[in-house]
């Protein structure tokens, strides 16, 4: 046997089977070739290489569902199933979007490494695409690292902007950390198991495979396994007690990133997580549905309560995704087939919201990265009308409103709850849906029943403004931005103290002239590419809210893997 | 307990282990920290060839021993503040660590000791029979990465490849100066 040679050659049925993604991985690669061929000022291309990238990964995604033929490829390693089709379909649509609003970002901010980030952007949907289609603990890690790698750098592409640098930091450190943890787990599965394979798992804890183990338990080792599996990856779709990062980075990382990130990674992770413990250990469901009902409970009242005091609207997005996080672990904890389509469906309209809500924070913020407080929404319905409607939309989505795509999500993991009988796990759900109106529904209220309110916050802030802007001609920064209103970068404050105080004074006359600016001069108009972007993420919003029929259908025969 | 030598050897590679680990952590000066963090893989190599897992055992001299040591000593030459005596203190919640590490350390341990392990004996999977016991490690990785049997290691392997560049790519976005 030793001395045959092998003759294991991956056959055209395989290549097809991760078509997806292969045309990402290859236009990722087209991008970083084609950066180095593209003048400066003409980047724009490339989110357009991009772009068409991702919808010829849509078409082969599409092809697929209608003609894959859901085996693994390459020897149970990767599955074109219903569920990561399902998953890839939701993967390339953040994306999308995300990539339609670069183009703009980049423009007002400080990216400088164009190539890099539209292929990083690419590249981190190709690992979330692997992680969520791997039915390999060995091929989810190497998932996940591709993506957490290409997210921590993407996080920190703002090469000046303090922020931005200290969201990559950050990710970076807490993250690899988990990602250990999760490795950690992995090992210990394959050491009670003998298989890194997840439907091999799955086989060893058929009854009957293996008798004495059933009189004398599998051990502690399992446990443990479990138990670093989860924290693993309660990390990474950032559930309570491992949040911390998620506020700093998401409001740290570029706009067009946290709005990619936010539900990429989160689709990703709850598809694997779905995978490992519902599918490969569900057999021991009664040693980890405790655990996921408590973290359940803890991520949504803890998200909820911590929205409700934010002040500034990209942070109570950050803290509203890990709400939503929540209620997609009742569908963990309640582990039947009809709660796994729930959960789908809610990641479904979580991600059309959700980018949709990113995209507006990121069309209102000023090149500092302020103007995202409440007080800069207030009267925002007199100045710009349309953005203000979108963002009523989305609001009243996320808040749960019907109908709308917030509603079916949360119907459907509520009622699967209801019917698993898991009534406390929806009540508790319901109840701090009600507390997250409050807070969704007091931004509309800003922006509808408020006057702009032009005091020291809002000058503070355009104050600020003036002094990036000047930041590049050695300009110092304006005394009064240092009340607590802005965050400037270190440098420029470190510039302030060199400068004699006649200059100084001088930028404060120049800040008066600016705060009788109307506001929202500081707030660029929209590009083509978030203008469309934002009709699309609403339009779905709403669609889904109406028709829900089709993405339903879908998630229920992607969840019929359960049921297998 | 017999004293032969491989017996001998484990004990003498789990003192160094464990001291150098210790002295990482606990040493002031953070050059030394690093020192002995390569003391510490070579020992780790030492474990690997004792369990019989000699490509590990080369691969972490290789790449740990070598590599990565040489990457953290130019990370602390680049970024270090000579001055500093102290170079590599002590977090304030050190203690709150101490437990963790112990409790982890401890529980991690009695897992390992009190289960029936699928790998070692009682059911040896499918390809490490079929592909024969006697078979060296080298000779089995290379097995697993290409195996006809159950499942091939191969894509893992090729998107490893993609993680690599997406690194490169990092360290450049990172690192370069316009």
């Amino acid at each position: 046997m030793l001395n045959t040679p092998f003759t294991y050659m991956p056959t055209g049925a395989d290549w097809l089977r991760i078509l997806p993604e292969l045309i990402v991985f290859g236009a990722a690669l087209l991008v970083l070739l084609a950066d180095l061929f593209i003048p400066n000022g003409r980047k724009g291309w490339l989110a357009m290489v991009c772009l068409l990238g991702v919808i010829a990964a849509l078409i082969g995604v599409g092809y697929l569902l209608s003609n894959g033929d859901s085996q693994t490829a390459f020897y149970g390693m990767i599955s074109d199933d219903t569920l990561a089709l399902f998953s890839d379909l939701l993967i390339l649509f953040a994306v999308g979007i995300g990539l339609l609003y670069s183009p703009g970002y980049i423009e007002r901010h400080a990216v400088t490494r164009i190539g890099e980030y539209y292929g990083l952007m690419l590249l981190a949907a190709l690992g979330m695409m692997l992680m969520a289609s791997a039915t390999n603990l060995m091929l989810i890690f190497v998932g996940l690292e591709a993506l957490s790698l290409s997210l921590y750098i993407l996080c920190a592409i703002e090469l000046t902007r303090f922020r931005s640098q200290e969201a990559g930091m950050k990710y970076f450190i807490l993250s690899s950390f988990a990602s250990a943890i999760l490795l950690y787990g992995m090992a210990m599965l394959y050491g009670s198991t003998g298989t890194t394979s997840l439907s091999g798992v799955q086989a060893f804890f058929a009854p009957g495979r293996h008798p004495f183990l059933a009189t004398s338990g599998y051990g502690p080792l399992l446990l443990a396994a479990m138990g670093l599996l989860g924290v693993g990856f309660c990390f990474k779709v950032s559930a309570i007690p491992f949040q911390a990062w998620t506020p700093d980075v998401y409001v740290g990382a570029p706009t067009s990133v946290t709005a990619f990130m936010s539900v990429g990674t989160k689709v990703a992770a709850f598809v694997a997580l779905s995978r490992v413990f519902l599918l490969a250990l569900g057999a021991q469901s009664d040693k980890w549905e405790p655990v996921f009902w408590i973290v359940a409970i803890l991520t949504m009242l803890g998200g909820n309560l911590m929205a409700v005091v934010q002040r500034d609207v990209k942070r109570l997005l950050a803290y509203s995704s890990i709400a939503n996080a929540g209620y997609m672990l009742v569908a963990i904890a309640t582990n039947t087939q009809h709660a796994f389509s729930g959960l789908l469906i809610f990641l479904a309209t979580y991600t059309v919201m959700n980018v949709g809500a990113f995209g507006i924070v990121l069309a209102l913020e000023r090149n500092d990265g302020q103007g995202t407080t409440l007080d800069d929404f207030a009267g925002l319905a007199k100045r710009r009308p349309g953005v203000a409607a979108a963002m009523a939309i989305i609001l009243f989505a996320l808040a749960g409103v019907p109908p709308s795509a917030g509603f079916v999500g949360k119907y459907y993991v509520f009622q699967a709850a209801i019917v698993g009988n898991h009534i406390d796990l929806a009540v508790i759900g319901i109840l701090t849906s009600v507390l997250g109106m409050y807070y969704y529904l007091r931004v509309i209220w800003a922006m509808y029943f408020t006057e702009p309110r032009n005091v020291s916050g809002g000058a503070g802030a355009i104050a600020a403004t003036t002094g990036m802007a000047g930041e590049d001609e050695g300009e110092p920064e304006p005394a009064d931005a240092a009340s607590g209103a802005s965050v400037a970068p270190v440098r420029a404050g470190t510039a302030t103290l060199a400068r004699p105080v006649t200059s100084r004074r001088s930028a404060n006359s120049r800040t008066v002239v600016a705060t009788q600016a109307p506001a929202e001069s500081a707030a660029p108009p929209l590009t083509l590419g978030t203008t469309v972007a934002l009709t699309l993420a609403v339009v779905l919003t709403v669609a889904l809210g109406l028709i829900p029929g089709p993405i339903v259908m879908l998630a229920e025969q992607a969840a019929r893997l359960l049921g297998q | 307990m017999s004293l032969d030598i491989p017996t001998i050897a484990f004990y003498l590679i789990a003192i160094v282990l464990v001291g150098s680990a210790l002295a990482v952590v606990l040493l002031r000066n953070i050059v030394h920290s690093a020192l002995f963090l390569a003391v510490m893989f070579g020992a780790a190599a030492g474990a690997y060839v004792l369990l019989n897992a000699e490509f590990i055992a080369i691969v972490q001299v290789l790449i740990y021993a070598g590599a990565v040591t040489i990457l953290v000593l130019f990370a602390i030459m680049l970024t270090r503040n000579a001055q500093s005596q102290s170079s590599n203190p002590f977090a304030k919640q050190w203690w709150l660590a101490l437990i963790i590490c112990v409790l982890l350390g401890f529980g991690l341990v009695y897992a390992v000791g009190n289960s029936a392990m699928a790998v070692a004996s009682a059911f040896a999977p499918v390809h490490l029979a079929t592909l024969g016991a006697d078979s060296g490690t080298v000779t089995r990785l290379g097995q697993l990465l290409y195996s006809p049997f159950v499942y091939s290691y191969v894509l893992p392997f090729e998107i490893a490849s993609v993680v690599l560049l997406v690194a490169i790519i990092g360290a450049i976005v990172i690192g370069r100066e316009d």
